[in-house]
C-alpha cells in the first residue's frame, strides 16, 4: 500500500486557471466585510449607549414630573393586597349583606349592592356598597386616594364640630340639622 | 497563467509575506501549493467543479489562518490538513456522507489492492472516484494520509467501528473494480 499511498500523496495537478482570481476575490470580500463590520459596530455602540441613556433619563424625568402617579399607583397596588388580605375588627362592619366575613372584602363589596355598617351608636345600617370607597377613603389606614382622603377628613372635622349629630328617625333632628348648615353657610359666606 | 517564481524563498519567508498581506507573497505562495493541494481536492471530490470550488475555499482558509501556523510541523502538512477538512466540510454540507455500522465479513489484503499503483494517478484517481462518497472519504484518510480510524471517527462525526467498516467495504469494492479493470488486466498480463 505504501507505493499507492506515496502515488497519490504527491499527486498533484495545475489548478484551474480562473481559481486565483477567485480566490483574491474572496480575500477581498472577507477584508471588506470584516472592516464594514467593524465600522458598523465601532457607531453602534455609541448609539445604542446614546439611546438606553435618553430612555432611561426620559423614564426618570416622566417620573419626577408625576410623582402622584407613582404614588398612587404604589398605594393602589398595596391597597388592594391589603383588602385582599383585609383582617381588622372593622372587616365585620364593611362585610357585604351576605354577612360573610371570610371572603375577602373586595369581593364581597363587588358582589354585593349593598353594605352594612355600624353607626356611631353601633347598630348596623345598610347602605350602597358604591359608597364602601368613601368609607374605607375614611381610614387613614389606606392612602389609596389621596383626594378622597382630604375630602373625607374635610367632611369627619366638620361632623365633629357640630354640637348634635343628627338622625333621620327624628324630625326635629333634621330641622336642627338644616338649622346648622344654615348657619355654616352664612359663617363661610 | 502568469507564473511568479522565486526559489530563493523558502516557506518562513512567504508565511510572513502572505501574515502582512502582501498580494505577491500571497501569489507565490499558490503558485508553490496550488497544483498539490488541487490534487488531494481531486481526491475528496466527485468532480472537478468540486474540486475547484474546495481548493478556492481551502485557500481563502488559508490566508485567513495563516498568522495562526505556529512552525511546530511542516507547513506543507498544515497545508493539507486544511484542504482535507475543507473536503470533509463540503461534503459534510451536501449530507453525502453516509453512515455504515454493519461491518464487512469479507477481508481483504492489501495487496489485493496495491496493484493499483501500477497505473497512472489519473487512472488511479477514477477508480478511487468509482467509490461512494463516504468509501472513498475513508479510503484516502486512511490508506492515503495516515489517519487512524480512532481520527477518522472524530473528524468525520462516526464512530471507529463504522470508519472501519467503510474502510473494509471500500477495498471490497475496490478489488472488485480491479478485477474487472481492462486496464489492470493488461498491466497484468
Amino acid at each position: 500500500m505504501d507505493k499507492l499511498k506515496d502515488k497519490l500523496l504527491n499527486y498533484a495537478v495545475e489548478a484551474p486557471d480562473d481559481s486565483w482570481d477567485t480566490i483574491m476575490h474572496g480575500i477581498n470580500n472577507t477584508t471588506s466585510s470584516n472592516s464594514s463590520s467593524r465600522k458598523i459596530s465601532r457607531y453602534f455602540l455609541p448609539i445604542a449607549a446614546a439611546l438606553v441613556i435618553i430612555i432611561f433619563g426620559a423614564i426618570f424625568f416622566i417620573n419626577k414630573r408625576n410623582p402622584a402617579m407613582q404614588i398612587a399607583k404604589t398605594n393602589t397596588n398595596s391597597l388592594e393586597k391589603n383588602m385582599a388580605t383585609f383582617s381588622s375588627p372593622d372587616k365585620n362592619i364593611l362585610a357585604g349583606s351576605n354577612d360573610n366575613p371570610s371572603k375577602p372584602i373586595r369581593e364581597n363589596i363587588n358582589n354585593a349592592k349593598y353594605i352594612t355598617i355600624a353607626n356611631v351608636d353601633g347598630n348596623p345600617v345598610k347602605i350602597s356598597s358604591k359608597a364602601a370607597s368613601l368609607i374605607v377613603s375614611s381610614d387613614n389606614q389606606y392612602p389609596g386616594r389621596t383626594v378622597w382622603n382630604a375630602k373625607v377628613n374635610k367632611w369627619k372635622a366638620r361632623m365633629l364640630a357640630n354640637p348634635v349629630t343628627p338622625t333621620t328617625s327624628n324630625f326635629l333632628d333634621i330641622a336642627d340639622l338644616t338649622e346648622a348648615l344654615t348657619d355654616r353657610n352664612n359663617s363661610d359666606n | 497563467m502568469s507564473q511568479l517564481r522565486n526559489d530563493n524563498l523558502n516557506d518562513n519567508d512567504l508565511i510572513e509575506g502572505c501574515v502582512r498581506n502582501d498580494r505577491h507573497f500571497q501569489r507565490l505562495l499558490y503558485d508553490k501549493y496550488s497544483a498539490k493541494m488541487h490534487g488531494v481536492c481531486l481526491r475528496y471530490t466527485e468532480d472537478g467543479d468540486d474540486a475547484k470550488d474546495v481548493l478556492q475555499e481551502g485557500f481563502i482558509k488559508v490566508f485567513k489562518n495563516l498568522s495562526k501556523f505556529r512552525s511546530e510541523g511542516s507547513f506543507e502538512g498544515w497545508l493539507r490538513r486544511i484542504f482535507v477538512n475543507t473536503s470533509i466540510e463540503h461534503y459534510r454540507k451536501r449530507k453525502y456522507l453516509t453512515r455504515v455500522t454493519n461491518h464487512s465479513d469479507e477481508q481483504i489484503e492489501d495487496e489485493d489492492i496495491n496493484v493499483l499503483h501500477r497505473l497512472a494517478e489519473r487512472d488511479i484517481l477514477a477508480i478511487i472516484n468509482q467509490l461512494s462518497p463516504g468509501y472513498k472519504t475513508v479510503f484516502n484518510l486512511h490508506v492515503i494520509e495516515g489517519y487512524s480510524h480512532k481520527e477518522i471517527a472524530e473528524l468525520l462525526g462516526i464512530n471507529e467501528g463504522t470508519s472501519k467498516s467503510q474502510l473494509a467495504r471500500a477495498k471490497s469494492v475496490l478489488k472488485k473494480i480491479i478485477e474487472t479493470s481492462q486496464v489492470l488486466k493488461k498491466e497484468n498480463g
